[in-house]
């Protein structure tokens, strides 16, 4: 598998690190409730398709990424920074 | 036997070797297999379960019988096919699975008892007694069956892993691939092509034919020296693709050391390679299968294209008296060749009535071999007619052709189905099964020269365009063989003896048929029942006739079958390929101290933590145990100084405007009201609430601080902050990186601490200048250093870092200062004792499932402010007398050991996991109690202080009766640290 | 007042020279530049200024002299043989970060093929030319590799790691030394 980081090319996988659902970047309001937090923390959905997903280039820029990718067909159809993505 | 005239081996060359203890002679450009049958050794192995006598089949990697056990010294390489394995000089090679010998096999006897061996039989007997399994039969199952054996000694072969980048890989170098690489190559692209033998042809170097009027193999050298002579052209021989993984990845497997005359000294075994492409040509060509007829399996039978292999590229004739069995007009080559170079071709057998000769030997049209004879070599067969008599035939060689199966095995590896093509009667690849790779050539079912010349290029040149080289002249098309492939299927002659299917399983007709009886129907489950294709060749050779005896069996045809699913390696691929370079040294980095070689001169044995290793204690003489230094160690930090290397805590400088602000959501606590010149101990948790890390931070500037974490965590809270900073707060103005490297840090520890360092800084401190918690830029012999006053000892200590560059020189400097005044270097074991008497917490408390509650300090979450935890840190379950808390335990009854891991229990309660109220995290004897002490997490613990607890430790049976304390036992005011 | 000495990373283990390529270690002083918030621009003057080069992007690399900057991570970038000026401080975190890093320099004809064994880099000419320097893996160890010429590189990782950098490093260029000798 390879990721295209947007700073460093093409890399191998082994460059990153996987780190779940990109919903971890929609932090919660301290005062959203328990089941706002509930979700945002501990459910994620298992799609067959697309799905976006963080992975930091440990081994690369130290940069944090949204790779949105088809768990079906393995593609890999983009990645960018999650920096910005916020902005 | 040699044929005069024939073959690309030099003859010049000859090559000694020995196989089963006999000594044998080869020539250059031999393999073991060609320069055995040379010999007239058609014996080669005992077959997989009946120890039924085998011999060559093929002339390459599917070859499913003539496994050999390879040596080397002490080494020893199991299931080597003798069919790619290059011949060198002194090779030594042993047959496997025969005892006492390759000609008589005690086992031979289950032959006799094949009937009651059949598919299965394993599922349907030994089941009684139970326990014979186990100790009896599979033992002896294991013994009987199988193939090589492992030495048991540890390998010292060299194995490597290697990568390399292409635009265009191409998977075999037969007509269509060199067509293909030439292309490709001449238009500038970057080409790996990669071809499993030591040579590149294909099977153009085992057929006699002619590529623009020129011999086909001089077309090959031509091709193969032009492509030598491009830059951007890399020619990996004996490298095997072994697998085709996501977004251009693929797997090679180059067998380096064993393809040379003398093995080099540090050349590796094998090279494990990953291949990145942009595009990929699969041009594996395709291989011959076997039909399936009574004894079909004897030594001197072998596929048609073999034969013709060995004797157009090898110069050998397997046998004096040849004959051939075929149901295509490809297997009438082999007729041809061999008539041709003088070998007597005693039969040319072909299924198909309308069957037209290519040369002069005799032709059986319409006819099949039903039986064969010869216990360890094949003496004669019998052919039905097509008029339906039986003719007993003498012969010592029979080349079979079933047919062609194109190598469709990588189009398979990210779950493509083949397609069935009737008019080849095999499987072709599913096109866009692999992302980036196309088919060209027998591999995609073009099964002439020309086709394959045609189609390598034509798929050449798409790339070629597709990847940006638009300005290329298609060199005119080299003439070649145009023979259309005619194939009438024949899978099984039938009759009632034993027809073998998968010769290396020992998989026979009759097992797919009583598969299917019963009621083992789907492929899958015929495949697992009768262990077909389960082999190190992967059924090769084997697979597509039992789909089609298992399609005529259940009355489906054979795309309604379907097949089962290849997957990678299409090729045994060794463990230690795979793993190279992952061993000793090369397993994980050893991260070194600057203090670790006057540490190691010292005799400190050195414990890892992480990936660092550190010194675990100090030895002196007379010490004959570790506790005694370690006793020693901690009672002199406690009375005079202790120097130890700490430099292996993570160090983060944290610099902007928005520092103060990105440490408040980073730490529960609050750093903005830190003031410069202090430092503070700062708790971090995970979203979920529970404790990530612990440390402390110092405020070195208006908007600069430095954090540190502990040995274990800094990795993960490096990329914790990276995800805080760039996914939840981009828009603060802060910079981080880890500085842990640049500095070596020595804490200096005990009453003598600050006299130690008045000695060798340049400037004295004192209370005022450098308090309790503080921090402060000082100079030592000029070079600008930190000072820290913080302790994890519970003593006046400070923690002092340099450059790395001087932190050698530093720790000899503080250890002969401390030795004066008493003191000396202390190590892990003595800081764990300092620490659990203090109470301190490491990664042994804060393992994951801890909150700030657990372990006393949920007062460090500030109320004032948010923090990543916070929230769910408040979470009902996560407070209250419910948890496990941290506290003290010391030993008040007959028992004194206490033993981390072990779990507590009411002293009256039975010690099962319903009681369970807890378990020992950390214990140490500590000289300064005087007793064994330990820290534990207990059910509501902090208002248990004073009750007796019971631990169990189950595996040592340990029971010992315990009181809980507060978890400091020295110091609980903290006076020394201040003093 | 007391005296230090100094020891480097690797010390009396280097130069070493094994079949074409050779190791050498750079003793160099190293420090990271981060611009703040909104001071890119401002950072890059002031570094042009003092440095006489321009700023270097992604994966670049750029010298002059004694003086070598390239692209750190996302968010540094680094300076050889220079100390920042306390002008360029104005605009961006600077860091001394020298004494951290373990600099090699490898230099013979088969150094692709020995780095070819350790990172998965395209290492390719045409891929990775002189002036690059990239951020990788070099077997377990993060790296920073840097090309300085066709049969140039240099090679960065953690000072603690500088043994076991040695040892993968010995181990590639035995095994690419002896296929030398292969027919």
């Amino acid at each position: 598998m390879r990721i295209d980081c947007p700073l460093c090319g093409t890399r191998d996988r082994r460059e990153f690190y996987y780190s779940g659902h990109a919903t971890a970047l929609a932090r919660p309001a301290p005062d959203a409730g328990a089941e706002v937090w509930d979700d945002y923390l501990h459910n994620r959905d298992n799609p067959a398709g697309i799905t976006e997903d963080l992975w930091h280039h440990e081994f690369g820029c130290g940069a944090w990424l949204v790779v949105r990718r088809d768990t079906v067909s393995h593609a890999v159809l983009s990645a960018r920074l999650v920096k910005g993505d916020q902005l | 036997m040699r044929v005069a005239g024939k073959g690309l081996i030099d003859r010049s060359r000859v090559l000694k070797f020995t196989f089963g203890g006999q000594s044998f002679e080869g020539f250059a450009g031999d393999t073991l297999a060609s320069a055995l049958l040379a010999n007239g050794q058609r014996l080669i192995g005992r077959s997989f379960k009946y120890h039924r006598p085998r011999g060559i089949v093929t002339a390459g990697s599917e070859e499913p019988n003539a496994l050999v056990t390879l040596e080397r010294g002490l080494a020893r390489e199991p299931n080597s096919r003798a069919t790619m394995q290059p011949l060198f000089d002194g090779l030594v090679a042993r047959p496997q699975n025969a005892w006492p010998s390759l000609k008589f096999d005690v086992l031979a006897v289950n032959d006799v008892l094949a009937p009651f061996l059949s598919a299965g039989f394993y599922y349907k007997t030994f089941m009684w007694p139970r326990k014979f399994w186990e100790w009896v039969y599979e033992p002896a199952i294991r013994q009987a069956a199988g193939l090589g054996a492992l030495s048991e000694r540890y390998d010292h072969e060299l194995y490597e892993k290697a990568y390399a980048h292409c635009d265009v890989l191409i998977i075999g170098a037969g007509p269509a691939g060199l067509m293909a690489a030439l292309t490709a190559g001449r238009a500038g692209l970057d080409v790996i092509l990669a071809d499993e033998h030591d040579q590149l042809g294909g099977r153009l170097l085992s057929e006699i034919e002619h590529i623009d009027g020129m011999p086909a193999v001089s077309w090959v050298q031509a091709a193969a020296a032009e492509l030598a002579g491009l830059a951007n052209v890399r020619i990996m021989v004996s490298t095997t693709v072994t697998g085709a993984y996501d977004q251009g990845v693929f797997g090679a497997l180059e067998r380096v050391g064993p393809r040379v005359d003398v093995m080099l000294e540090g050349v590796p075994r094998e090279t494990f390679w990953r291949i990145y492409t942009k595009g990929a040509i699969l041009c594996a060509g395709a291989s011959e299968r076997q039909i399936a007829f009574a004894n079909n399996d004897r030594p001197g039978i072998m596929t048609a294209a073999a034969m013709r292999s060995y004797l157009n590229r090898f110069g050998v004739s397997p046998g004096q008296r040849v004959a051939i069995f075929g149901n295509n007009a490809d297997a009438h080559r082999t007729a041809r060749d061999f008539a041709e170079a003088g070998v007597e071709v005693v039969a040319m057998i072909d299924s198909r009535a309308e069957a037209q000769t290519l040369g002069d030997y005799p032709l059986y049209t319409g006819a099949v071999v039903t039986g064969t004879r010869g216990r360890l070599g094949l003496k004669s067969i019998d052919i039905r007619q097509a008029c339906g008599s039986v003719k007993t035939i003498d012969c010592d060689a029979l080349g079979v052709s079933g047919g062609w199966n194109p190598s469709v095995h990588l189009t398979c590896h990210m779950n493509g189905r083949p397609v069935w093509n009737p008019v080849l009667a095999s499987f072709t690849p599913q096109s866009g099964a692999i992302p980036g790779l196309v088919a060209a050539g027998a591999a995609a079912g073009e099964m002439s020269t020309q086709g394959a010349l045609a189609q390598g290029q034509a798929e050449a040149l798409v790339l070629v365009k597709a990847l940006g080289k638009r300005r290329v002249k298609p060199s005119p098309l080299p003439v070649a063989d145009a023979t259309p492939y005619e194939i009438t299927p024949v899978w099984d002659v039938g009759g009632r003896a034993r027809a073998w299917l998968d010769f290396q399983n020992d998989v026979t007709v009759k097992d797919i048929k009583q598969a299917v009886q019963e009621n083992f129907r789907s492929v899958e489950h015929m495949k697992r029942y009768t262990t077909q294709g389960m082999a190190t060749d992967q059924g090769k050779s084997s697979n597509i006739a039992a789909l089609a005896v298992l399609a005529d069996a259940t009355g489906r045809g054979i795309p309604e079958t379907g097949t089962t699913t290849f997957r990678p390696p299409y090729v045994p691929v060794a463990l230690a390929a795979l793993g190279a370079g992952g061993y000793g040294k090369g397993f994980a980095p050893e991260r070194l101290l600057t203090s670790d070689r006057i540490s190691r001169d010292r005799g400190a044995p050195m414990v890892e933590a992480g990936l660092w290793y550190r010194p675990s204690y100090f030895p002196q003489d007379g010490e004959t145990h570790w506790r005694q230094a370690c006793d020693r160690e901690v009672q002199m930090v406690r009375s005079a100084v202790g120097i130890c290397d700490v430099s292996t805590l993570g160090k983060i400088d944290i610099q902007g405007p928005d520092a103060a602000a990105f440490l408040d959501l980073l730490y529960t606590n609050s750093f903005a009201s830190l003031k410069q010149g202090r430092v503070r101990y700062g708790l971090m948790l995970r979203e979920d609430g529970h404790v990530m890390d612990d440390g402390t931070c110092a405020r070195i500037g208006a908007d600069h601080y430095l954090m540190t974490t502990t040995t274990a965590a800094a990795g993960q809270v490096m990329r914790h902050m990276d995800f805080v900073h760039q996914g939840l707060r981009p828009n603060f103005d802060v910079s981080f990186t880890s500085v842990t490297e640049h500095w070596a840090q020595f804490a200096v520890a005990g009453p003598e601490a600050r006299a130690l360092l008045n000695g060798v800084l340049d400037r004295k401190i004192s209370d005022k200048t450098l308090p309790y918690m503080g921090y402060k830029s000082v100079q030592l012999g000029g070079i600008a250093a930190r000072l820290f006053r913080i302790s994890f000892s519970g003593e006046h200590a400070y923690e002092l870092a340099v450059p790395a560059r001087y932190g050698e020189s530093l720790f000899q400097l503080l250890l002969e200062r401390a030795e004066a005044l008493g003191g000396g270097a202390y190590g892990l074991e003595a800081l764990n004792v300092l620490r659990i008497e203090k109470g301190f917490i490491t990664h042994a408390e804060i393992h994951g499932r801890t909150t700030a509650f657990d372990i006393g300090l949920e007062r460090m979450v500030s109320e004032a402010k948010d923090c990543i935890g916070k929230t769910m840190a408040a979470r009902p379950g996560l407070i209250g007398p419910e948890r496990d808390q941290l506290v003290g335990l010391r030993p008040v009854g007959e028992v004194k050991q206490i033993i981390p891991g072990a779990h507590l229990f009411a002293p009256e309660a039975e010690a099962v996991s319903e009681n369970d109220e807890g378990y020992v995290t950390s214990m140490c004897y500590s000289p300064t109690v005087g007793s064994v002490i330990a820290q534990a997490f207990l059910r509501d613990g902090r208002n248990r202080h004073g009750q007796h607890i019971k631990m169990v430790e189950h595996l040592s049976g340990v029971t010992t009766l315990c009181e809980v304390c507060s978890p400091v036992f020295f110091d609980p005011e903290g006076e020394r640290l201040r003093g | 007042m007391v005296e230090l000495y100094e020891t480097s990373p690797a010390g009396a283990e280097l130069p070493l020279e094994i079949g074409t390529v050779s190791v050498r270690e750079v003793q160099t002083s190293m420090h990271l530049l981060a611009p703040y918030t909104g001071q890119a621009v401002q950072a890059a003057a002031a570094f042009n200024t003092q440095m006489g080069l321009e700023w270097p992007g992604p994966n670049e690399l750029k010298r002059k002299g004694g003086v070598y900057v390239f692209w750190f991570d996302h968010a540094h970038i680094a300076v050889m043989g220079a100390t920042p000026s306390s002008r360029l401080a104005r605009h961006a975190a600077v860091r001394d970060v020298g004494d951290g890093w373990t600099v090699l320099e490898l230099n013979g004809a088969d150094v692709r093929a020995v780095l070819a064994r350790l990172t998965p880099l395209d290492l390719r000419q045409k891929q990775c030319k002189a002036g690059m320097s990239q951020r990788s893996s070099l077997m377990h160890m993060q790296a920073v590799i840097s090309c300085l010429g066709k049969s140039r590189f240099r090679v960065m990782v953690f000072r603690s790691m500088t043994q076991t950098l040695l040892h993968d490093l010995t181990t590639a260029m035995e095994s690419v030394a002896a296929r030398a000798d292969l027919v």
